[in-house]
């Protein structure tokens, strides 16, 4: 075979959600989003095991409330954090899947299902990275081509560890990962791509805040733009604030009114609290639009129905707290950024929770009644600048979008411990990347012969307070008196916002680079080959299992043909015997199809199938030839015999015989 | 063979070029004004090259009286040209060059901006 000409690939764009993902590509000088096999450009980012399959987006949600413990949701939220994370330990309650600790240091989170009766485990970056290919999968449907390359975003509010495990799901799931992007910053080129179809390229320089709003996640960034450069002056944000916690009120709410109501707990019926939060969710869509929903569920629990009226109002009341803390990070982003209130030309709003009208309200009361922009479609505006930053990076794309340029942010202060438990910064929180400083540090006793260096993010004094990254030892250090070794410490954080922390000593040239990787809780090279190869599998158990399906419904389909048959046949063309034979062949076929058929796969029921048909064939036979002698028969069969022996190769049929006995030449 | 040295004096972008063609009056005798004009100009022409000073000649020092006589606006805005030029997403077959010089000259910009209070 010729090799295949170099098979042409796409760079997209993928929007990782806590609720919802989105994919984007840019193709023929334009922005795609690109809508999943059901039709929706959204695919939520469920994740479901049944008995018999795996099953991804809509289709795992939709079976959500028959099986609750086996359908894994909010990934994102457990993404590169610890078990014992705070954050984590409150989300489980939340939770009506299992998450386990797995016991190493790391203190990993696990995520714990039930699939084809094995209890089987998950890493969260598995979790994302199966929502990623099927996101992938969406693209190739589309464009007809494999998928290799990707852009993926995270809250701008992530930290490293977060990054680094998000990056990891996009290596599980096949993909080459060009860059991780922040949100509001992808969202930002939507905007001004936006903009400058509407008003030429703009030569001015504008700044503009987005705010993104999700459903888990929050963020708020400045933005510079001029000469289609997008400089991020300043983010700020909280990772744990979306859409989810306001459903997690309104649901707590309708809890409390239900147990005043029935004098019974709701709260361990895992099947009761999930329809019910659908409700709630859909309540707090609808309160968008109208000032009043009734949120109704029959027979929640214990025989109860279920029925409360919730105000816009009361919604408000229920959530203003978190609306409030919202507009902290706005202020604390214009305050880093150095610009005043009125420098503030455009107001973004992107995220499915930023349609809420109080939320909008306070924005606008913030800004003194200053219109906000809401002409991108807060849903799709982050994967499309998700694949506008694919086609500059991977170099496709016309000639206006190979000159636009990113400038991000890192979004926390990085440094060192220094004696006393102090954090020595070394990146300042709203640096532009990739950047790279160096500080000298010495040695705090004689004869020290080694250092441990330990790095942390955040903004507070004392490294207690802030948050954990790494630690790593420089070893050897020639023994000299404390004070004299000159050890240069370099932070270095590439364009992805992840970091790299080098140490060196002066004089014995001796380096040390920390693996973060390792010391905190992420993922070994070693580990995502394993999870790779799992993936692949379990790929190709989805194409097994629906194969099997496929199998399954023929066989099925077949068997009603097969019963209708016989009732269409009458007992004079029809013996006896045959009947009960044809009849027995079938109950056989039904009994198995309900005990052994729960295990089968495609080739057992193809078998099936042609066990049935050859039954009904030789039937079938008998009854057309019911008029012809059975010794007639023998002499056709003779005949297409003698053809063969006299050295012809053509059967009666018209089949040459040789197309069956020899190998093609 | 002789080359002109031509180092361009916008404050934070203490390019030398060597210069291997011929350049007019009206922009070698130009003070630095407008300096996104000359670096542009310079490194457009693929014959000229990037002089790498010898070791007595510090690559990146800021020029402050400069910095302090241009107004804020057109240092940004020369700031985000340069950055769409050198960055390292525009050069993907020499990254590693190019993160070195976009870091040099950011961390010349913050400092400029830190100062000046930009």
């Amino acid at each position: 075979m010729s090799p295949s000409p170099e098979e042409k690939s796409y760079a997209v764009g993928i929007d990782l959600g806590t609720t919802y993902s989105c994919v984007g590509v840019y193709k023929d000088g334009e922005v795609q989003i690109i809508a999943n096999d059901q039709g929706n450009r959204t695919t939520l980012s469920y994740v479901a095991w049944t008995e018999q399959e795996r099953l991804l987006g809509d289709a795992a949600k939709n079976q959500v409330a028959s099986n609750p413990t086996n359908t894994v949701f909010d990934a994102k939220r457990l993404i590169g954090r610890r078990f014992d994370d705070p954050i984590v330990q409150a989300d489980l309650k939340l939770w009506p899947f299992k998450v386990v600790s797995d016991g190493s240091k790391d203190d990993k989170p696990l995520i714990e299902v039930f699939y084809q009766g094995v209890e089987k485990r998950f890493h969260p970056e598995e979790i994302s990275s199966m929502i990623l290919t099927k996101m992938k999968q969406t693209g190739e449907a589309y464009l007809g081509h494999r998928v290799r390359e990707a852009v993926i975003t995270v809250p701008a509010y992530f930290n490293d560890a977060q990054r680094q495990a998000t990056k990891d799901a996009g290596e599980i799931a096949g993909l080459r990962v060009l860059r991780i992007v922040n949100e509001p910053t992808a969202a930002a080129i939507a905007y001004g791509l936006d903009k400058s179809d509407k008003s030429g390229v703009a030569e001015k320089e504008t700044h503009i805040l987005v705010f993104d709003m999700g459903g888990g996640t929050f963020d708020v960034s400045v933005l510079a733009i001029q000469d289609s450069v997008f400089e991020v002056k300043a983010t700020a944000g909280d990772p744990h604030l979306g859409g989810e916690d306001f459903d997690n009120r309104i649901l707590s709410h309708c809890i409390a009114d239900f147990r005043r109501k029935h004098q019974s707990d709701p709260t361990r019926n895992q099947r009761a609290l999930r329809r019910l939060r659908t409700q709630c969710e859909r309540a707090k869509r609808l309160l968008s639009t109208q000032t009043s929903v009734t949120i109704e569920v029959d027979s929640l629990h214990e025989g109860n129905d279920f029925s409360i009226r919730l105000s816009r109002a009361k919604f408000e009341e229920l959530c203003i707290d978190y609306f409030k803390k919202a507009m902290e990070p706005v202020e604390q982003c214009l305050k880093d950024s150095n610009l005043p209130q009125k420098a503030i030309t455009d107001i973004v709003m992107v995220g499915g929770s930023t349609r809420i009208p109080k939320v909008q309200e306070l924005i606008k009361a913030f800004f003194n009644g200053k219109e906000l922009c809401k002409s991108i479609n807060p849903d799709e505006a982050v994967a499309y600048g998700a694949a506008v930053q694919a086609a500059i990076v991977s170099g496709q794309g016309s000639e206006d979008v190979q000159n636009m340029l990113l400038l991000d942010v890192a979004p926390l202060s990085l440094g060192i411990e220094t004696a006393g438990g102090m954090m020595q910064v070394l990146i300042e929180r709203n640096s532009t990347v990739p950047t790279s400083k160096s500080q000298d540090f010495t040695t705090f006793e004689d004869y020290q012969d080694h250092v441990d260096i330990s790095v942390y993010e955040g903004e507070r004094a004392m490294v207690k307070d802030n948050n954990f990254l790494g630690k790593f030892t420089l070893k050897d250090i020639p023994k000299s008196l404390r004070g004299v070794p000159k050890i240069q410490v370099t932070f270095t954080i590439d364009t992805n916002g992840i970091l790299q922390v080098r140490a060196e000593d002066a004089k014995s040239q001796k380096r040390s680079e920390i693996q973060i990787a390792n010391e905190k809780g992420r993922l070994t090279q070693n580990d995502i080959q394993k999870m790779l190869q799992e993936a692949e599998k379990y790929k190709g158990e989805d194409e097994i299992s629906k194969g099997d399906m496929l199998a399954k419904e023929e066989l099925k389909v077949y068997m009603q043909r097969f019963e209708k048959g016989i009732q269409d046949l009458d007992d004079t063309k029809l013996q006896r015997e045959d009947r009960e034979r044809l009849e027995g062949k079938l109950a056989d076929a039904y009994k198995w199809l309900e005990n052994d058929g729960l295990k089968a796969g495609k080739p057992e029921f193809d078998g099936k199938q042609k066990e049935l048909q050859a039954v009904m064939n030789t039937v079938m036979l008998k009854i057309n030839r019911s008029q012809t002698e059975f010794w007639d028969q023998q002499v056709v069969h003779h005949e297409g015999e003698k053809t063969i022996d006299k050295g012809g190769f053509i059967l009666h049929c018209g089949v040459d015989i040789r197309d069956l006995i020899e190998d093609p030449q | 063979m002789l080359y002109q040295l031509i180092r361009c004096n916008c404050p934070f972008h203490e390019t030398v070029f060597r210069v291997n063609t011929p350049i007019g009056p009206s922009i070698h005798g130009l003070p630095c004004r407008k300096p996104r004009d000359l670096c542009r100009q310079l490194r457009a022409d693929p014959r000229n090259e990037v002089y790498t000073p010898p070791q007595s000649f510090p690559p990146n020092r800021t020029n402050w009286t400069k910095a302090e006589t241009t107004p804020p606006e057109i240092l940004r805005r020369h700031y985000r040209r340069l950055a769409r030029d050198i960055h390292p997403d525009k050069h993907p077959d020499n990254v590693e060059e190019a993160t070195r010089r976009f870091q040099q000259v950011t961390e010349a910009y913050e400092a400029i901006a830190t100062r000046l209070k930009l």
